[in-house]
């Protein structure tokens, strides 16, 4: 998962350093992520996860670091039944 | 995700220089509105703007992307200005309103209209702008209680 938020990182968000090479911790405003390149990087993770954030989710906090992407990501995706 | 703590203390000023007032500022390369469209389309305008303000922003030739742009930067400004911290303040709770006179005026429900009114904040006044590739906002609110303490100077030939 990590490596498919870095990719649409290099895509939307439009960072001033390589997303490729972040780590998952990374503060991503501290690497160039806009308020703008905050949304536009949410609807592509909402498209490549097949989820929604809900309006509760919208916080800084939640698009600061991959790790908390990824952490927010797996909150909102189905448990695959058993 | 902590839900919002109502009880919490209203966030006034703890510093006299933090005065009578609170601004924001925001600004917004156009390039990256009209590539947000281009890529999400409604999906975008529905998550980050109200109906009156996509419709505020559309003519003959359909959405224009430096109008959406300089509203966009009119709610950043906002959320400057109600400092959410942890709070989540969903885009579309800070609407632009555009007067008949061609000016703009701020509608905040849910969150946002909550944060404004813990801070103790009154009238948000808000400036927008737009070029054709950056757009720009820039919010001023006053804080509601006018016999709060005023800053005073700590030097006598300071002004103040």
């Amino acid at each position: 998962m990590h490596d498919t938020i870095r990719a649409l990182l290099t895509q939307s968000g439009r960072l001033t350093t390589d997303a490729s090479t972040l780590p998952v911790d990374a503060d991503l405003y501290t690497a160039g992520l806009t308020s703008h390149g905050s949304v536009t990087l949410m609807l592509a993770i909402e498209e490549a996860f097949d989820v929604e954030f809900p309006d509760h989710m919208l916080t800084r906090e939640v698009f600061s670091s991959i790790g908390a992407i990824a952490a927010a990501v797996a909150e909102l995706r189905p448990i695959p039944a058993a | 995700m902590p839900a919002l703590n109502t009880a919490r203390q209203p966030r006034r000023p703890t510093h006299t220089t933090d005065s009578l007032h609170r601004v924001g500022i925001d600004i917004v390369d156009v390039q990256e509105v009209r590539a947000a469209l281009f890529a999400h389309g409604d999906r975008y305008l529905n998550r980050v703007f109200t109906a009156n303000e996509v419709q505020d922003c559309s003519d003959g030739d359909g959405v224009a992307p430096e109008r959406l742009a300089a509203r966009f930067a009119a709610k950043e400004a906002v959320i400057k200005v109600l400092r959410p911290d942890d709070i989540a303040v969903p885009w579309r709770t800070i609407e632009t309103v555009r007067a008949p006179g061609g000016w703009v005026d701020v509608h905040l429900t849910g969150n946002a209209a909550r944060l404004a009114k813990e801070a103790g904040l009154g009238e948000l006044c808000l400036s927008i702008t737009h070029e054709r590739d950056l757009a720009a906002a820039t919010v001023l609110a006053s804080f509601h209680d006018t016999d709060r303490e005023r800053p005073t100077c700590t030097t006598p030939s300071a002004p103040c």
